[in-house]
């Protein structure tokens, strides 16, 4: 260690170093966390100054789950973290390997072009894909100029498909990140195995199945980690193309929170919104502390 | 022969790729450049420029905030909040790859998972910090909050670097008489700038994207950044969109990522895949 200090010496300027990063923490998270845990047990609107007077015990708790809108939110919630885990991660394996393996021209050109959506704020992908799945949007063009019978579908405004088109263009803003992802994994597998399975004879299929996925295993891992974790906390995207309509068919969880807590138009419960956030919150930080492990490991 | 179809398969494959990234974002360009009258055609049969100025211009009549002032909050924010993060990161990670102290691995642990939680989660409590500590209408309302979820990362790249510089330079510093902080500016720093570098770029990206804070913690409308603003765009539900202007203002908007990226399109990626990082 440095210089000659004595050791406790050194452990105090150890502390020091770490002491604004620490001061944050304890403003910006750990205060809030107590905050909101508290306030998951009252009824408050926001705006008497007091938030600790009417308590209720664990009746926000109870409300989230008599309330069919938690249950809608929830239910889009766990599909968009099951299909952003299938999605991206099928298309980002499949093009990176295409690219890796394929001998394509110009492959760091590519890599860069299906990347570059993970660059642009999700308000502004959403607000892009609103031009095109609204109901005079482009899709709905291209449709009716196949057959006048087409083209009258409200993509975003049923109960059904709008949580899959956000998802879906979800999927097209992600699907590049976790493409650089595989690329990355792909530079560390052993090629000479790839090879001899060549010479004894494997088709391709059986080559990526048995020699490339096998050695991919950890960043597969990470890739699948991340997914789960950015599935949980979607936001501004459903935010941008539905808002959670129509008629809460399109929610998920944050947003419900968000509408419960924010919108202009919602009833403000501030301690319901806790409520939900620390079962979010409780999910969210089991996944994180697996993939700490994940990455830990990695290393 | 065999050959040569699968060459065409494997360009005709890419083609498709390449097409699903950039319709959207061509048919987006396509909308800026287009008179009113034929903002709902698949093809436009006559281009104009004149949708950019205006959306320049009439930003403000439109969304309560001139476009200028719109980035510059974005800049403004964006620029203390990557000093902040910068200060606050390089002093921590010196602290944990330099020093040993009970409680270490336990706190830069606390500090990842921090990261990683959902913002949604600690919206309400934060907002009414906010709004006790006076700063609502202040642009440290979103400055305070980007440091603090902001550091975790940055001090998990740059302690991962600063433990790679090799024991015996920082030794050699000492033993001709440089203090801690010497060797903190000196030393490591002047090597760390790579890594540096990948922070800034990284928390650039998370800043000037971020959305939600931004949407709940600034209660005025001139202090509001690009997210913020676009998205008022939708909002006003009341009025007419205007689809040609909505669409240069985001053209618009995008430049600047486009341009970061063409030219640091290296360190994204490096940065991004080193695994650290996904908002």
């Amino acid at each position: 260690m440095l210089g000659n200090l004595s050791k406790n010496k050194k452990q105090i300027r150890g502390y020091l170093f770490i002491l604004p990063a620490f001061l944050f923490f304890l403003i910006f998270l750990i205060y809030p966390i107590i905050f909101s845990t508290a306030l998951s047990f009252y009824d408050w609107s926001g705006y008497s100054n007091n938030p600790f007077q009417n308590f209720i015990g664990l009746n926000n708790y109870i409300r989230m789950f008599n309330d069919p809108v938690f249950w809608t939110s929830f239910k889009n919630t766990i599909y968009f973290v099951i299909l952003s885990i299938i999605f991206q991660n099928v298309f980002g394996l499949s093009i990176s390997m295409f690219l890796f393996y394929g001998k394509i021209k110009a492959s760091s050109l590519w890599r860069s072009i299906v990347f570059f959506p993970a660059m642009l704020s999700a308000v502004m992908v959403g607000m892009i894909w609103r031009r095109i799945f609204m109901g005079d949007g482009l899709l709905n063009m291209i449709l009716s100029s196949i057959d006048s019978s087409l083209g009258n579908f409200q993509w975003l405004g049923n109960m059904v498909t709008p949580i899959f088109v956000v998802i879906l263009i979800n999927t097209w803003q992600w699907t590049g990140y976790n493409m650089v992802l595989y690329y990355a994994g792909l530079q560390g597998v052993n090629n000479l195995l790839i090879e001899s399975a060549k010479v004894d004879g494997a088709n391709w299929l059986q080559t990526i199945t048995k020699i490339v996925i096998p050695q991919l295993y950890k960043t597969i891992s990470l890739a699948v980690i991340l997914n789960i974790i950015g599935g949980f906390k979607v936001f501004d995207i459903v935010y941008i193309m539905t808002g959670g309509g129509p008629a809460h068919a399109s929610e998920v969880i944050t947003s419900h929170i968000y509408n419960q807590s924010f919108s202009m138009l919602g009833q403000n419960r501030m301690g319901y919104g806790s409520a939900m956030a620390a079962v979010l919150a409780v999910v969210v930080i089991v996944f994180a502390a697996i993939r700490i492990r994940v990455e830990r490991k990695m290393d | 022969m065999k050959e040569k179809t699968i060459g065409v398969i494997k360009y005709f494959v890419l083609a498709i790729i390449i097409l699903i990234i950039l319709v959207p974002l061509i048919w987006i360009l396509s909308l800026s450049l287009r008179y009113p009258e034929e903002v709902f055609e698949i093809l436009p049969t006559k281009i104009t420029f004149g949708n950019f100025p205006k959306a320049i211009t009439q930003n403000e009549v439109w969304v309560g905030v001139s476009f200028a002032r719109m980035v510059g909050n974005s800049l403004l924010v964006s620029t203390i909040s990557i000093i902040g993060i910068i200060i606050i990161s390089i002093l921590a990670a010196f602290g944990f790859s330099n020093y040993n102290f009970p409680g270490k691995e336990s706190i830069f642990i606390a500090f990842l998972l921090s990261f990683m939680l959902p913002v949604q989660v600690l919206l309400i409590p934060l907002f009414f910090l906010m709004k006790n500590m006076g700063l609502i209408k202040s642009y440290l309302a979103l400055i305070l909050p980007y440091i603090a979820f902001g550091f975790p990362v940055g001090t998990l790249i740059l302690r991962s670097f600063f433990e790679k510089i090799p024991v015996e330079i920082k030794e050699a510093a000492i033993i001709d008489g440089a203090g801690d902080t010497r060797v903190l500016f000196n030393i490591v720093l002047p090597l760390a700038r790579p890594a540096i570098a990948t922070v800034i770029i990284f928390s650039f990206l998370t800043v000037w994207n971020e959305f939600l804070f931004a949407l709940v913690f600034i209660r005025e409308d001139t202090m509001q950044t690009i997210p913020v603003v676009l998205s008022r765009m939708i909002q006003s539900q009341f009025s007419k969109i205007i689809y040609e202007v909505y669409s240069a203002t985001i053209v618009l908007t995008m430049i600047p990522t486009l341009i970061i990226f063409v030219i640091f399109q290296k360190w994204f990626i490096a940065g991004l895949s080193a695994g650290a990082v996904k908002g």
